[in-house]
């Protein structure tokens, strides 16, 4: 084999390459590349996992390594089930009662409209939450408590 | 004999074996999350597919643009401990190949977002990648030791728990792997024809690694040290190889580059540098801990047996007075991968290991049927197959259960070691070699059967139980 010959036929098709390479993909990139295409990727669910209307299956594991900067989330269900989860602020868009049931509620995959319809009785640091509780800014290390029965709440703090 | 086509036809079967059992509950095991690497890989991908713009998991700094997103997919925030994810972009902690491929197979099935990336899509192009991994280990060692030798190896290297379980694993060192068999092979025929389209090959075959991970540049560095080994010195035609190699693989590793460019040289060069920082978590016991544990990831360990023998068989190399080209290929390209793994070295992950795996079983399967053939050798093979057997006998069987067994040990083991040393001390007697053959290939045989039944054993609730 003539090296030479070879070597000057590769080299010229691998420029070729390297210019589609380049000029493609920034191309690609500034067409379709934008913050509303970086969090529909990131945040939107999962056609592939399924829905719960239990709020009790599903839970965030472990404690995050954020300091003081958390939130605690509890389900308490009347068979004696619970999930217990905690959420790290730093990665809540929106940090107020309802944007900590929206983004838990995108996490686990359920309806956020279920807490309400199942007649969920939700505490936040041992204060019932109202209506108009819902966009208060939320404060680092709070605990959220959900009970599927107002009952239930004696009992677990027993 | 027999004939090729039927030679052919078994190591299919090995292949086709190998690809069921890493198949087998792929999905599940190993849990998918305990090495979010295998997500971020395929983010990559998808994410470049789908917008031009690399987004993934990294831990270096230097990186501008930076999100926390907690992205639950395959539910694994159930059941492992979930820090927000840390995102950033445009991500150039590696070359972005291997996402390609995974991230590009989950777009094929209906993957478009980050959560829609589920094991059971990512993992699958993997299973096939190191199932070819089994197939070009059998190649290399029918092309150089004989096709006993590549039964061997495919049925270690296919059955191997350890290594099946890696196999599943979305990390760029299971595709280094072929890739770095395929630069064995094209330059060990490049060696015995000159002819340059192996060189070629393997000059494509190296390049076309670096694109997975930069520690595929372990092709350039064997195939450096292999050349060198041929042409016993800096000589002329050393140089001429090795330049027309080097013009070859060098423009298919700049593609990483000229990738890098489209975001920023600078942007490019502050990650390559962030990467040269890395903390240096292997420490100085690293070649002692790749030999006594193997790991999965970072904090799995699932010790393998048959790894730790082939180092041990490795070693003995170091002893001989000649070694056959044959057998210094495999050697360089273990020293090749070490010299990488030490200068590279980062934290502890289980995979960082991966590309010594296929190497060192090559090593023992060419040993294997060396020992044959030697006396001294064969007390040896014998030793490390009892130790094989003796280890995986005990994943199967508990301490009290082997009890009503260990009369048949006790006497079958010592029985054999005293035989074999007084054989080894006299040196004269010969021992027929079809009768070496059915000793050595019934413990082979039978360790490769408890392979099986182990790896039969290992699902979810063995998995928690006993290697999480």
């Amino acid at each position: 084999m003539n090296r030479q010959k070879f070597l000057l036929v590769y080299l010229s098709i691998f420029t070729l390459i390297g210019f589609l390479i380049f000029f493609g993909l920034r191309t690609h990139k500034n067409k379709n590349f934008s913050p509303e295409k970086l969090s529909y990727l990131t945040d939107t669910v999962s056609k592939f996992r399924d829905k719960t209307d239990d709020l009790c299956k599903y839970k965030i594991l472990g404690d995050p390594q954020v300091g003081d900067q958390y939130v605690k989330i509890n389900f308490w269900c009347t068979d004696s089930r619970s999930s217990r989860s905690t959420l790290a602020l730093i990665a809540i868009p929106n940090p107020t009662i309802d944007g900590i049931f929206s983004e838990y509620s995108r996490i686990i995959n359920f309806d956020k409209d279920l807490i309400s319809q199942q007649k969920w009785v939700c505490f936040y640091n041992d204060k019932e939450i109202s209506n108009k509780d819902i966009f208060e800014k939320i404060l680092p290390t709070s605990t959220i408590n959900c009970y599927q029965d107002k009952n239930l709440r004696g009992y677990v703090e027993k | 004999m027999l004939k090729n086509s039927i030679k052919v036809i078994i190591l299919i079967c090995i292949a086709i074996l190998s690809l069921f059992l890493r198949k087998r509950d792929y999905a599940q095991i190993p849990i998918p999350g305990q090495s979010t690497d295998e997500y971020s890989n395929s983010w990559v991908g998808l994410s470049l597919i789908e917008t031009g713009m690399p987004i993934g998991i990294s831990g270096l700094p230097n990186y501008q643009n930076e999100t926390k997103e907690y992205v639950n997919v395959d539910r694994f925030t159930q059941y492992l401990s979930s820090d927000p994810l840390t995102l950033n972009y445009p991500w150039m902690d590696h070359p972005p190949l291997l996402g390609l491929i995974t991230g590009g197979y989950a777009y094929t099935q209906g993957a478009r977002v980050f959560e829609d990336t589920i094991a059971l899509f990512i993992r699958r192009p993997i299973i096939l990648i190191s199932t070819i991994s089994v197939a070009l280990i059998m190649i290399y060692c029918w092309l150089n030791f004989g096709f006993l030798s590549a039964i061997v190896s495919g049925l270690i290297y296919g059955t191997t728990p350890l290594i099946v379980l890696s196999g599943r694993m979305v990390q760029s060192e299971n595709a280094i792997i072929p890739m770095f068999l395929l630069t064995m092979i094209f330059i060990s025929q490049y060696i015995k024809s000159k002819k340059d389209h192996w060189l070629i090959l393997a000059a494509l075959a190296s390049g076309v690694a670096t694109l997975f991970k930069l520690t595929g540049f372990v092709c350039y560095l064997f195939v450096f040290l292999s050349l060198l080994n041929y042409y016993h010195n800096f000589t002329k035609q050393f140089f001429k190889d090795f330049f027309f190699y080097l013009l070859i693989a060098l423009p298919v590793t700049s593609l990483f580059l000229i990738y890098g460019s489209v975001y920023g040289l600078k942007h490019f060069f502050n990650i390559f540098l962030s990467n040269s920082h890395r903390f240096y978590g292997i420490g100085p016991s690293a070649i002692f801990d790749l030999i006594r544990q193997q790991r999965l990831t970072q904090h799995k360990f699932l010790p393998e047996v048959w790894i730790v023998v082939s180092w041990i068989v490795s070693f003995t190399y170091f002893l001989k007075k000649k070694i056959k080209y044959k057998i210094i290929v495999p050697f360089v390209a273990l020293i090749s991968y070490l010299i990488i793994y030490v200068f590279f070295g980062s934290q502890p992950y289980g995979w960082y290991a991966f590309p010594f795996w296929p190497i060192l079983i090559i090593v023992f399967s060419h040993f294997f049927i060396t020992s044959l053939k030697k006396c001294r050798q064969f007390y040896l093979l014998i030793i490390n197959l009892i130790i094989v057997l003796g280890v995986n006998i005990s994943r199967i069987v508990g301490i009290f259960e082997f009890q009503p067994y260990s009369k048949y040990w006790r006497f079958g083991v010592s029985f054999i070691l005293f035989i074999g040393i007084i054989y080894f001390l006299i040196n004269k007697i010969k021992i027929n070699k079809n009768l070496k053959t059915a000793i050595s290939l019934i413990l082979f045989g039978f360790s490769i059967y408890l392979n099986l039944i182990y790896l039969n054993k290992i699902n979810i609730d063995f998995w928690w139980q006993n290697i999480s």
